[in-house]
């Protein structure tokens, strides 16, 4: 072997060297082809594609990045639904990430400042407004225009928060939540009682009556009991969110009140004597009555981890994800579903929605586009403990047969979406989050669910903080 | 060239080998340098920055502002409240774990049989996530079945509403701050009281001293560079706590993030929230930067106090009286 001159030898390092640093280096992505579009790709994000060529079929190659968020069964669906992109369509690489951007804005806001959005995520409506105002996420109307995406496909009550200023379509949903009345089937019928109708035909002062009969000390005494021993309740007649919105409008809004007026939702309505007698209702439950869970024993186990243990009897205005916990820690509970129930101004309940959103600032949105319209509507599943938001998908028996899922699931779920006071709070109002937190309304609600004051006391002054906050 | 002439004297320069040496201490100096320059000089000034400036981190680039930052603190009712809240726990939390841990110190310093155990029982809730210890305490405080509530029920008292009742709330975290600090207070001044000689105590003893005089003037003045240590250390982490305030009160749909009443929000929550929060106005980064200069002022200020008052009461060995 001769030997390795010293310039030889540099020459060959220096070769090694760069051979290696090349194969570590990442490889050139697929080469993208450029879509016709129009996101920004410098600068503020956009809110609008400034240019679409309706007639230029996608190119189905390239990388996406997508973040899904949720409990592990619920990344898990998501992931299911992904997969079936992915099977149909091999020439797109997917980048799936699970972070808090969808949840959280501010999630959202630290990935936006460090160039590291993903393309597709997945908001719920809460964060909508927020960021139809900050133009964070791309408006899909030109392409669900230029690709003919019949919007009647999705249950109409599950797009009006997902629309943002100018009734802009910002993103397509994957499904939603609407409050409906759970009920352990056992426990009505020791008690003697009837079911609830599952088509939200009686009163919340029916389910008072219900929820009295139902709660039990450890003796056996019901809470219309003279016996009857508040600190010793072995089983709740009844569990409420404690504290916040979605525990309570429901109850304001069909006792003919709500935090805002309605519809145009530009003034506090809560200092209503309906609003302030729903309130009071609501307080009564707990602390009249003692036969709706406290804040503390909520502390002490949620109702939801409860009403699956056979701790309470009706849960109100709780969702699908209701249906995943009994599946997943008592399958053999017997519980079925009822639309939630009516009152002066009628049935009234509650609805918040999941949808997939693009980036404004994605380098790919047309590919982006094409993936959410595909999980959106044929590829949809069902996914984190929601209602699927598209109609075949929401009517097959693949959900309504689901095993394990209450018998009443249509009734409760399905048609309620059309009641007039089916209403998503969060729909165009940018302040809303503000107004139900500690600038707002939030210390009047702690001060009525901890019974500190009468709800008509707590909420004397609430309309003037909420106003202001509106007008800010 | 390696004459150098300073003044009027001339003295040759560093020798081939100290320059190899100095080139070498650089050499590894360097990673150390760089890293503290880009990771802790770097966003110190560009944080001044920001304090100057309004951005929700959405928009391209901050947007200057001015003094406009500044001027919304002095006029912010709440930093008030956030500073009060801080106050109330170093009142509780900080004076109560300086003093149980030495309580608990001068207990094992005894000698006594089980000793060793004590003292690692003690030291391990220190080893454990302020977030585990958040949410036993959270789970011990619940005002159903919490055993802390169930031990007022055996004494026939009613428990308050620890996490729930804005004057408990805060009295909740200390509680579950000391817990978990004990043991490394305990250790410290273990420590500190191991190397005490004996011969003071002896002497004391000669001249009649009590125990509470032998405490008072030979165990505390020798602890107190020990006490000095911990005090400047704790009320550090005082002005920091945020953790356990989020795990045990801020937690929850519907839970306003500074517990009941804003009882539990300190300045860093508050510095958090002012960046993040859902259910608030949010002023950007710009304002929470400017809370974090405060809050690093006010933490310098309260240092420097420390060190000053330090040498009318800390005593450092072989000092002269």
């Amino acid at each position: 072997m001769d030997k390795l001159s010293r310039r030889r030898f540099l020459r060959s390092s220096a070769l090694a060297l760069a051979g290696v640093v090349s194969a570590c280096a990442p490889k050139p992505a697929a080469t993208p082809q450029r879509e016709p579009t129009t996101a920004p790709t410098t600068g503020a994000p956009a809110t609008e594609p400034t240019k679409v060529t309706p007639t230029e079929a996608p190119k189905l190659s390239g990388t996406l990045s997508v973040m899904i968020w949720g409990s592990k069964q619920d990344v898990d669906e998501v992931r299911a639904v992904i997969a079936g992109y992915e099977s149909r369509f091999p020439d797109v690489t997917l980048d799936i990430q699970e972070g808090a951007c969808g949840v959280d804005y501010g999630a959202c806001k630290t990935l936006i400042a460090g160039g590291a959005m993903p393309d597709v995520f997945v908001p719920g409506d809460w964060l909508i407004p927020s960021m139809s105002q900050d133009g964070v996420l791309l408006v899909l109307d030109p392409y669900i225009d230029r690709d003919g995406v019949n919007l009647d496909d999705f249950y109409p009550a599950a797009m009006i928060s997902l629309k943002g200023a100018d009734n802009k379509v910002l993103a397509l949903p994957m499904g939603y939540h609407i409050c409906v009345m759970y009920y352990n089937q056992d426990m009505f019928d020791k008690a003697g009682l009837p079911y609830p109708p599952a088509d939200g035909n009686y009163t919340w002062h029916d389910v008072r009556e219900w929820a009295r009969k139902l709660t039990l000390d450890s003796k056996g005494n019901d809470a219309n009991s003279s016996s009857f021993d508040p600190n010793d309740i072995v089983q709740w007649g009844m569990w409420t969110w404690p504290f916040t919105y979605i525990g309570f409008e429901p109850i304001i809004l069909a006792f003919g009140g709500s935090v805002m007026t309605i519809p145009d939702g530009k003034k506090c309505n809560l200092e209503h004597p309906d609003s302030i007698r729903g309130m009071q209702f609501i307080q009564d439950l707990i602390w009249k009555d003692h036969s709706t869970m406290t804040p503390q024993a909520d502390q002490e186990n949620a109702g939801k981890y409860r009403f699956a243990a056979g701790e309470v009897a009706i849960m109100s205005a709780a969702a699908h994800w209701q249906t995943n916990i009994v599946m997943d820690q008592n399958p053999s509970l017997r519980n079925d579903v009822a639309a939630m129930p009516k009152e002066k101004a009628g049935n009234a309940t509650h609805i918040y929605v999941t949808g997939w959103g693009v980036y404004s600032g994605t380098k790919a949105p047309e590919l982006a586009w094409h993936f959410v319209r595909f999980v959106s509507t044929e590829g949809a599943g069902i996914e984190m403990g929601l209602i699927p938001a598209y109609k075949d998908l929401a009517m097959s028996d693949l959900f309504l047969k689901r095993p394990g899922e209450p018998e009443h699931l249509k009734e409760a779920f399905l048609d309620p979406a059309a009641w007039p006071l089916c209403i998503p709070p969060t729909v165009n109002n940018v302040h809303y989050a503000e107004i139900i937190g500690p600038d707002g309304i939030a210390p009047a609600v702690e001060a009525i669910y901890l019974n500190e004051k009468p709800a008509a006391e707590a909420l004397a002054g609430v309309c003037e903080k909420v106003d202001a906050i509106m007008a800010s | 060239m390696r004459e150098m002439t300073i003044g009027a004297r001339t003295r040759r320069g560093p020798s081939p080998q100290a320059r190899r040496e100095w080139l070498a201490a650089y050499a590894f100096l360097t990673p150390q340098i760089l890293g503290l320059l880009i990771f802790l000089a770097g966003p110190l000034i560009v944080s001044i920055y920001y304090t100057f400036t309004k951005w929700d981190l959405v928009a391209p680039a901050p947007t200057w502002i001015g003094l406009a930052n500044w001027q919304h603190l002095l006029e912010d009712p709440r930093i008030g409240k956030v500073l009060w809240n801080t106050v109330r726990f170093i009142l509780t939390g900080t004076t109560g774990f300086l003093v149980l841990s030495l309580a608990v110190a001068l207990l094992v310093n005894q000698g006594l049989r089980g000793t060793a155990v004590m003292r690692t029982l003690f030291f391990l809730p220190w080893v454990l996530s302020q977030v585990a210890v958040g949410t036993t305490w959270k789970w011990l405080l619940n005002t159903r079945s919490g055993p802390i509530v169930q031990a007022f029920k055996l004494f026939g008292l009613r428990s308050p509403e620890w996490l729930l009742d804005a004057r408990y709330a805060m009295i909740a975290i200390a509680m579950a701050t000391t817990w978990q600090a004990l043991g490394f207070g305990m250790t410290i001044y273990l420590a500190g009281l191991q190397g005490i000689p004996q011969h003071l105590y002896d002497a004391a003893k000669v001249d009649g001293a009590n125990a509470w005089q032998r405490f008072r003037y030979v165990t505390f003045p020798s602890l107190s560079p020990v006490i000095f240590f911990l005090t400047v250390t704790s009320l550090i982490g005082a002005f920091q706590l945020y953790d356990p305030v989020v795990m045990m009160t801020s937690g929850g749909v519907g839970i306003a993030p500074g517990g009941p009443k804003d009882s539990t929000r300190t300045i860093v929550l508050y510095l958090q929230n002012q960046m993040f929060s859902y259910s608030e106005k949010l002023s950007g980064l710009g304002y929470a930067a400017t809370i974090a200069w405060v809050l690093a002022a006010l933490i310098f200020a309260v240092t420097l106090i420390q060190w000053r008052a330090a040498r009318w009461w800390v005593f450092y060995g072989g000092e002269e009286d």
